[in-house]
Parts: C-alpha cells; sequence; structure tokens
C-alpha cells in the first residue's frame, strides 16, 4: 500500500499520539492530595476504578483510532490493483515524449538517466508484468506518433517503445489518454492505462489540463525529475531597430532559473549569429531571491546585411531542452516610413504630418527615413513594401484607400493613425474602427477638453514603451490634452498605449493579421495637444515604429507544436538548429509543420510564389523554439498534484501512483472516513454509556 | 453592616467562627447565638419543685402526705416533686491526624486551632474544638457539671468535669493547646474516662469516625455497660461527604496510609456508596446501644451540634423524671 500525500498519513499517525499526550499531560500535573477517608477511597477505587479504567483506554483508543483514520483518508491511500494477474488486459501505454521529458528524473534515478529513458522503464516494467495473452497500444503524449488502432503483442511494444525519442513538442496528456481511453473502450478485455511521467510542470499544466475520468483503470507513474541547478532562455530581444551606425546589436537574454536553493548564481549565456558563426558569450548573474535576469551581449554585424538569425544557448546546464532559444532580428530598416498626408504650406502651427516627420528625424542621418504619399493617391499595390505607414488624414482615404492599408496591415505592416485636425463631414471613424477590430467604435464628434486633460502618472505596460518606460511618469507629467476623439473596445481587441487620467485611451494597439496598428486619439498639434512640444513626442514616434515592427509577425519565432508559421509558407530548410543534418520541413496551407521530427532551430522560410507577391515585407528566417512553459522541469507542487489527479477521477477510475502499482484511492478513502465516523460514534456513544452519572452526596 | 443586622445563625457559621481569635470569644458568640436564636429553649420552665398530687397507696412514705388536702377533704394524697437533675457531660474530641483535613479556606489572621494555622484551612478538628467549646459553655450556664477531652490513641489531655466557675478556662486551654497527631482509637480513650467516672454521665464523642468501626463498638458497649449515655457528633469535610473534585492523582492518607492513585470522576458513585455504608454502620452500632449519631458538615453551621445537645439533654432530664 502507498499513499498520494504519504505525509498526511504521517500526520494521522502522529496526531494518534495527541491524546496519549494530552492524558499523559494531565496526569503529570497533577499534585498529590492529601485525604482522610483512604480506607473509604481505597474501597471505592477496588470496586469501580479497574473497570473503569478499561473503559477509559477502550475510548482512548477509539479517538486515537478516529485521528488516525482521518489521517489516512486524507493521505489517500492506494492499495494494490486488485486486477487479476491471471486475466489478459489491453493495455494502453502513455509514454511522456514532449519536450519535457527530455530533462534530467528524479534525483533517485538511475545517473544521467533523462525523465523520457526513465518513463519508458517504467512503462517496459509495467508492460512484463502483464499476464500472458495481454495485448498492448502504445501512445506518446506529444502526439507525434499516429496511432494505427492495432493492440500489438507486449514483445513488439517493447520494441516499438526502444525506437521512440523524445521530441520537442509540448506535452498533451490530455488528448493522449483519451485518445487510448477510447480505443480500450472498443476492447474485449479489461483495459488498463499507464501514464508514465516526469509529471514536471512543463509535463502536466495543473491549471490548464484537466485529465478525463477513464473507463480504463489508470496507472500513474511518476518519474520525477530533476530541476536542481537549471536555467532557461526565456527570450532574445535587440535593443534597438533600424540603421546600426555603430555596426554592432546589443541583444538582452532573459534568463530564468527556479526558486530552490541550488539554483545558480552566474549563469553563462552564448548568442551566435547563425549567418556568420559570430558569437559573444556573457553571465547572466541573478540576485539574491530573483528568479530572473538579463544577460546583455553586443555583436558585431554587417550594416549591408538586414537580417540577421541569433541562437541563444546556455553552454552549461543540466536540462537540455529549454536552454536555448533562436530568433531572427531585422537590424536595418530598408523601407522608409510612408506619411500619409497632403503637401501643405500655409499652416502656422504645422499639421499632424509636419510634427511626425519632425520626429522622426530630429538628427540628420540618425532618424528614420520617411517619404510622404497623397492619401487620395492610395490605390491598389500602392503601399507594396511598406512596412511602417502614418496615416495623418484619414478622412481623406476613400473606400478603395482603406482597403489597401488594410491589405497592407494583414501582411505585416505597421499602421499608424491619427485624428484629422480639421472639421470634416467625411466618414473616417467606421473604416478605422472597423481596421482596429471588432466590437471598436469611434465617436463622430471631437471632445473639447476644459481644463485640459492630464495623463495618468502610471501608465499600462505596452510593447510600444518598454524602453522608456522608466521615463514615462516623468515624460507624460507635462502633456495636456485639449482635444480628443473617443476610441472605445473590447479589452481583448484594444490594448491602452497611453491613458488619460480620466482612464479614456489617448494611444491604443491593436493587431489586424499579421499587421499592428496603433491609433491616437489626438491630433499631435498644439491646437490638439501640448503632445507634440514636449520632451516625450519624438522618443514616443520613434518607438512607436522601431518596436511596431518588432511586433510584426513577419516569420520571426515560433513554438514548436503551438505557433503557426507565416501564411504562405511551404517548406522550411535548416540554416543551423539544435543538431546537425537536418532535413527540410514540410508545412501545410493553414502554417502546421506536418513533418515528423521538428527541432529548435534557424529555418530558411520557402514561401509559395503568389504570397511572397502579395506580402509586404518578406523574411528570409523563422526561428524554431521550445516553448519554455513546456519544458520547465520544476516539480508540480505535490498537494497541488494530488488536487488534479483528485479531479480526474471517477469512482471507476483506479490512479495509481508513484512506482508501484496501486489502485483506486478514492473509494478507500471515502471507507476511511466513514470508518472514522463510526468511530466517532462509538465514542460518543461508549462515552455516553461510561460516564458516570452525578451522585447524590452522602 | 451593623452587628444589630445579624442573625443569630450567622454567628454559627465556620466563616464567622474562623474570624473569632479568641477561643473563648468565639464559643460564647456560638452559645449566645443559639440561645438568642431559639424561640422556644428546651430548659424554660425547668427546676419547678411541685410536679403533681397523687393518690396514697399501701407502701407511699407518710413523709410526701399532704395533710392539708386531707384536712379538706378527708382524703390521703401524696405531693409529687419533680427531681432536681444535674447533669454531667464529658466531651471527648478526637485529636487524630485525619481531623486536621479541611478544605474551607480561612484568611491569614483569622483564629483557630494549630491544625487551622498549619494548613490555612477549617478543620474538621477546629470544627469539633468550636463545637465542644459551645456545648461546654452552654452546659456551664445551665450549671451542669462539664468535662473535656482530647484524645487519639489514648487521652492527651483532659479536664475533669466541673460546674465550678474557672471550669471554661479550663476546658478551653485544653481544647487549644493539644496537637493534632496519630490515629483515633476510642477503646482507649473511653477506658481511660470511665476509669475517672462515677456517675451516670452524657458523653459526647466528637469525631470523623473514619477508623476501624469495631474499636467504636467495643468503646460504646462500655458506655452502655456502666449506664452512660453518649451522642456520636460525626465531624466530616464537604468534600468528603461529596467528593466534589475531577481530578486524577496520587491521594495521599493523613494518618500514614498508603498513597493510593485515583482518579475521582470514575470512584465517585462507589466512594459515596461506601460513605454512605460506612456511616449507616456506625449509626446500626450506635441505635443498637440505644445512642444516636450526627453527621455534621464543617463548611455548615455549627448550630444543629448544640440543638442536637440540647435536644439531648431534654430527653435525659425527662427520662429522669419517670
Amino acid at each position: 500500500m502507498t499513499f498520494i500525500n504519504p505525509w498526511l498519513a504521517v500526520a494521522g499517525a502522529a496526531a494518534m499520539a495527541l491524546p496519549i499526550l494530552i492524558h499523559l499531560f494531565l496526569r503529570r500535573r497533577q499534585k498529590p492530595i492529601e485525604w482522610a477517608a483512604m480506607e473509604l477511597l481505597r474501597r471505592a477505587v477496588q470496586q469501580s476504578q479497574r473497570t473503569r479504567r478499561v473503559e477509559r483506554w477502550i475510548l482512548l483508543v477509539l479517538r486515537c483510532l478516529a485521528l488516525l483514520l482521518v489521517g489516512l483518508a486524507i493521505a489517500r491511500p492506494a492499495t494494490v490493483t486488485a486486477l487479476s494477474m491471471n486475466q489478459p488486459v489491453t493495455m494502453a501505454v502513455v509514454l511522456d515524449d514532449s519536450v519535457a521529458s527530455r530533462t534530467a528524473a528524479s534525483p533517485t534515478s538511475a545517473p544521467g538517466q533523462t525523465a523520457f529513458e526513465a518513463a519508458r522503464t517504467a512503462c517496459i516494467e509495467s508492460i512484463r508484468a502483464l499476464p500472458s495473452g495481454s495485448l498492448v497500444h502504445v501512445f506518446t503524449t506529444s502526439g507525434t506518433i499516429e496511432h494505427t488502432g492495432d493492440a500489438v503483442q507486449p514483445d513488439r511494444a517493447i520494441a516499438i517503445l526502444g525506437t521512440l525519442q523524445p521530441t520537442f513538442e509540448p506535452s498533451r496528456v490530455r488528448q493522449a489518454v483519451d485518445r487510448a481511453d477510447d480505443v480500450l473502450g472498443r476492447s474485449s478485455m479489461p483495459g488498463r492505462i499507464v501514464l508514465a511521467s516526469s509529471f514536471s510542470r512543463g509535463a502536466i499544466d495543473t491549471e490548464a489540463q484537466v485529465l478525463p475520468p477513464t473507463k480504463a483503470i489508470l496507472e500513474i507513474r511518476d518519474v520525477g525529475s530533476d530541476d536542481t541547478g537549471t536555467a532557461a532562455i526565456v527570450s532574445v530581444m535587440q535593443r534597438t531597430l533600424g540603421p546600426q551606425s555603430t555596426g554592432s546589436v546589443t541583444v538582452d537574454v532573459t534568463v530564468t532559473r527556479p526558486s530552490s536553493e541550488q539554483a545558480r548564481r552566474n549563469v553563462p549565456v552564448t548568442v551566435t549569429d547563425a549567418m556568420t558563426d559570430r558569437s559573444a558569450t556573457a553571465d547572466a548573474v541573478f540576485i539574491e531571491g530573483s528568479q530572473r535576469a538579463v544577460a546583455t551581449l553586443t555583436l558585431v554585424v554587417d550594416p549591408a546585411v538586414n537580417e540577421h538569425a541569433w541562437m541563444a544557448s546556455i553552454p552549461t546546464d543540466r536540462q537540455p531542452a529549454d536552454d536555448m532559444r533562436a530568433t531572427t532580428i531585422s537590424t536595418v530598416s530598408s523601407h522608409p516610413v510612408l506619411v500619409l498626408d497632403r503637401e501643405r504650406l500655409d499652416v502656422d502651427e504645422g499639421s499632424s504630418a509636419q510634427w511626425i516627420e519632425r520626429a522622426l528625424e530630429p538628427i540628420a542621418g540618425m532618424g528614420l527615413a520617411h517619404r510622404r504619399m497623397d492619401p487620395s493617391e492610395v490605390r491598389a499595390g500602392s503601399l507594396k513594401g511598406a512596412t511602417s505607414i502614418i496615416i495623418c488624414r484619414p478622412e481623406l482615404l476613400d473606400a478603395a484607400g482603406w482597403a489597401e492599408c488594410t491589405v497592407a496591415c494583414e501582411a505585416g505592416a505597421l499602421i499608424v493613425i491619427v485624428p484629422p485636425t480639421e472639421e470634416t463631414f467625411m466618414d473616417w471613424q467606421d473604416p478605422c474602427a472597423a481596421m482596429l477590430g471588432p466590437g471598436v467604435t469611434i465617436r463622430r464628434d471631437v471632445m473639447n477638453h476644459e481644463p485640459p486633460r492630464r495623463l495618468q502618472p502610471q501608465q499600462p505596460t505596452s510593447p510600444i514603451t518598454q524602453l522608456i518606460a522608466s521615463e514615462l511618469t516623468e515624460l507624460v507629467a507635462p502633456i495636456e490634452v485639449d482635444r480628443s476623439v473617443m476610441i472605445e473596445g473590447p479589452s481583448t481587441t484594444l490594448s491602452p498605449v497611453l491613458v488619460m487620467d480620466d482612464g479614456a485611451p489617448l494611444m491604443v494597439l491593436s493587431t489586424k493579421g499579421r499587421g499592428v496598428i496603433v491609433m491616437l486619439a489626438t491630433a499631435p498639434v498644439p491646437s490638439w495637444n501640448t503632445l507634440a512640444t514636449k520632451p516625450i513626442f519624438v522618443p514616443l514616434v520613434q518607438e512607436t515604429i522601431r518596436q511596431g515592427e518588432v511586433l510584426l509577425d513577419a516569420g520571426g519565432s515560433v513554438s514548436i507544436g503551438l505557433g503557426r508559421l507565416p501564411t504562405g509558407t511551404t517548406e522550411l530548410r535548416p540554416i543551423r538548429g539544435s543538431t546537425a543534418a537536418e532535413s527540410s520541413l514540410t508545412v501545410d496551407p493553414s502554417g502546421v509543420i506536418v513533418s515528423d521530427g521538428v527541432k529548435p532551430g534557424i529555418m530558411q522560410v520557402v514561401m509559395a510564389q503568389d504570397a511572397t507577391a502579395s506580402m509586404s515585407r518578406r523574411s528570409s528566417f523563422v526561428a524554431l523554439n521550445v516553448d519554455p512553459a513546456a519544458c520547465d522541469p520544476q516539480r508540480n507542487d505535490a498537494a497541488r498534484l494530488a488536487a488534479w489527479l483528485n479531479q480526474t477521477m471517477s469512482p471507476q477510475t483506479n490512479v495509481v501512483t508513484a512506482t508501484s502499482s496501486t489502485q483506486s484511492t478514492t473509494s478507500v478513502s471515502v471507507w476511511l472516513l466513514l470508518a472514522a465516523a463510526l468511530v466517532v460514534l462509538a465514542e460518543t456513544l461508549l462515552g455516553r454509556m461510561f460516564s458516570v452519572p452525578e451522585p447524590k452526596a452522602a | 453592616m451593623s452587628t444589630q443586622g445579624l442573625r443569630a445563625e450567622q454567628y454559627l457559621s465556620p466563616e464567622t467562627l474562623a474570624q473569632l481569635a479568641p477561643f473563648e470569644l468565639r464559643a460564647k458568640m456560638v452559645a449566645d447565638g443559639v440561645m438568642n436564636g431559639m424561640h422556644q429553649s428546651p430548659l424554660q420552665g425547668m427546676a419547678v419543685e411541685f410536679a403533681a398530687h397523687r393518690q396514697y397507696t399501701a407502701g407511699d412514705s407518710i413523709r410526701h402526705l399532704d395533710w392539708k388536702v386531707f384536712g379538706r377533704s378527708d382524703k390521703l394524697y401524696v405531693k409529687e416533686y419533680r427531681q432536681e437533675t444535674n447533669l454531667d457531660v464529658m466531651i471527648l474530641v478526637d485529636g487524630s491526624a485525619s481531623m486536621s483535613f479541611g478544605t474551607l479556606g480561612v484568611k491569614q489572621g483569622w483564629g483557630g486551632t494549630d491544625a487551622t494555622r498549619q494548613r490555612g484551612t477549617w478543620t474538621k478538628f477546629d470544627h469539633a474544638t468550636a463545637s465542644a467549646a459551645a456545648l461546654a459553655f452552654l452546659c456551664l450556664s445551665q450549671r451542669d457539671r462539664v468535662g473535656v477531652a482530647v484524645g487519639a490513641d489514648g487521652l492527651r489531655g483532659a479536664v475533669r468535669k466541673s460546674a465550678a466557675r474557672d471550669q471554661w478556662r479550663s476546658i478551653v486551654r485544653c481544647l487549644s493547646s493539644e496537637p493534632v497527631e496519630a490515629r483515633f482509637s476510642p477503646a482507649a480513650c473511653i477506658n481511660q474516662l470511665l476509669a475517672q467516672t462515677s456517675h451516670r454521665t452524657l458523653f459526647v464523642i466528637l469525631s470523623d469516625f473514619l477508623g476501624d468501626p469495631e474499636g467504636l463498638r467495643t468503646a460504646l458497649a462500655r458506655l452502655r455497660h456502666r449506664g452512660h449515655d453518649a451522642m456520636l457528633l460525626a465531624m466530616l469535610d464537604h468534600r468528603e461527604l461529596t467528593l466534589d473534585l475531577d481530578v486524577e492523582a496520587p491521594f495521599i492518607g493523613l494518618e500514614g496510609e498508603e498513597a493510593l492513585d485515583v482518579d475521582t470522576r470514575t470512584i465517585r458513585k462507589a466512594y459515596l456508596e461506601e460513605l454512605q455504608r460506612h456511616l449507616q454502620g456506625i449509626d446500626r452500632q450506635a441505635r443498637a446501644f440505644g445512642y444516636d449519631l450526627q453527621v455534621f458538615d464543617t463548611h455548615e453551621s455549627v448550630g444543629p451540634v448544640l440543638a442536637a445537645l440540647l435536644s439531648r439533654r431534654e430527653g435525659m432530664v425527662a427520662g429522669g423524671r419517670r
């Protein structure tokens, strides 16, 4: 017999001693009492105390027993499976071959053994213990093995297991167990599912995944994982975007570590350019108590090359699954920013376009290139190649112009929209709202604020303002807004970048297709606000363009098993990966990789011809990464895992835990609780029966 | 509270008595309390000479013929006189170690015996001596002859019976000076007292009677054999009578008995049954010899003790007339 919560069983056993200790403690505390009528006392003791002592011992034993039973019930005991050892069964082996299984197994297992190897050994043990005549199905949690539906002989199943290797896919336990239960439901023999996994956080997300109640007996083989001294890369981000005058790029690599005491303090990180093999190494230094640190690396780049692919890795990590992350970075913005406005020369205060153009190019040679285009001239194909489009006169865009902007956005462009500064009868609000997303509305009337609105000191976190976040409170303080338009929409569609003191958004962010849309609720001219004349304006405009382009889904990074590739991708050719000599991967029209053996690394994107023509911004590479959450080697909290198991159990489900085959805990626990209740009842009745009625004085 | 508002019974409560430091004062307060508190004294109307006339029968002494009646009616009548009684009372107080038991708390500075001062409680010996002193005071105030003795395994101190004026002082001195120790042997004490007693006497024995009932039976048999009257006043502490304790602890005897581990909750019923049986046994013994047993709770007033004595005395006086 074993327990799902063995500590609670120990606690129950310890609690059993409580009544005894209380009994002894109370007994020890009594001082001797002088008494005159000793002879009468002696006779009374002879007459009744022996009987009463037996009665009290019975009550004490019952109290101890009640506590023990409650402790055992909470500990969820599991008995050895009641399956007849001689009766053939159909067993479905669900082996965890996800990326989480690449982590080291429990420290108690064989040295150097991965969780996958330990789980496979456990499955083989279960298969070998099967009675003759039994059949076996083999499933994997990554779902990469297509199950044929035919059961095989145990020897064949063991051979199949021997050929399996851990993948880089996330764990899909629920789907695997579901499929196994379905298959066993069609079998004429009793069914039994063996689920072998490390049950680490990566393998089992106890909050997101719910194991369905199975009809077959479910054995859980927990092989454990070792998360001591590990670290994982969660992101690689370039600090600056645009023309690289210095010929070098600074990259921030964010590394996490577990919260255990054995966690490492310094984690060396290496970043390698996939194209040139140039690399740099720096340490991510964790401060006391922190689980996250950033390593900053500077790499020399060729200014002539527009796009780079980086691979960050931890060379000395114990866990091989989560120590590499690849990313693609554009180092040069080859396409100028397109500003949609008419050329105007007679405006005293300057138009929105003029203020924005000044902000894009504050110092000659260091800014962002831009060119002006009349909104009325926007026609099909006229926006091709533009990565950033700033619409300063939305009222001048006709339906064809809006349609073209929408296409450009969906194809992967950054659209920045500014409300018109002059009164107009043209309907620009509705097409603009439609572009921002479903449920978004823009009020037709312009709101005049008297007194002027200010911005909240604490602005929301946004990718657009992430690099100026530390100074944002100071920068927004002097801004006064006299006029603005009201933008409303669901939080799932619009995320605020800047908000005014009444909570109304001043700047919002939305995505459409592979593009990004940023809209200002106020025009950057002095008659509307003081925004354009304050220090925030230049960094805000430049960061909007730079960070907006970073957000564009143009190739970039894709999580294995989770992300979808850009539309039109047909093939991925390996450039550099976790292992050499990779073959090309085939991608279906929906952007899902259909080939087996997907591994992390930098892949060259091969696109269909028509897709290439429609793309505004083409990317040469895509970085395939493992999902950091899917390979988290940290142990699931025992109580949470137990609760997760309880949640998945039905009265017919037999759950087996640890390394031994055991049977349902639910029914045993219920019976134990029932027994405890009966014991308490018996104790109460006996106590009442034994209690001495208050006698009358002599 | 003014003293005028005090009722007589309040003088008889142990709490009040314990606060009266001088022994004499305590006894006097008790006696006065009893006398004032009783509506009809059993002594009222006593000691009148003439009782009744009776027709002369042959054999009657002619000394008591009432010649005046004969002169008027020519019939012979004999005058009968009420006999003047003079009661002898001997008070025997148990001074054994078990009498030092008491649970009623007294405060520092209160009066009492050595036992009180040592234990800080109103002991059975305190109650017995207070009662004995009050009894003696009452008897002396009625010009009865009274003596007192404190005994344990033998007589320790005794004051011979007398109705003299300084008898009271002697009695008080005796009661307040004797220690409480050893075991009580009623037979030994009675033997010693009988050796000094010639007249018919009322023996008042104040004890907890927790010792061997056989020894008591022997003592009572001796008293009966000599034609004496006796009253047994059992002084028991309230806790002894109720065992109102909820403890599991070792109990040790005051007279050197072996210690006993007792859970009072488990044996209370049996103990009280045993106590009942024990007291009933002593009562049976006493009644077999024509004597009475009165049980007193030392947490309660000593008034009933005195009332019992007075009732008994009246009975003896009436018996003497018959």
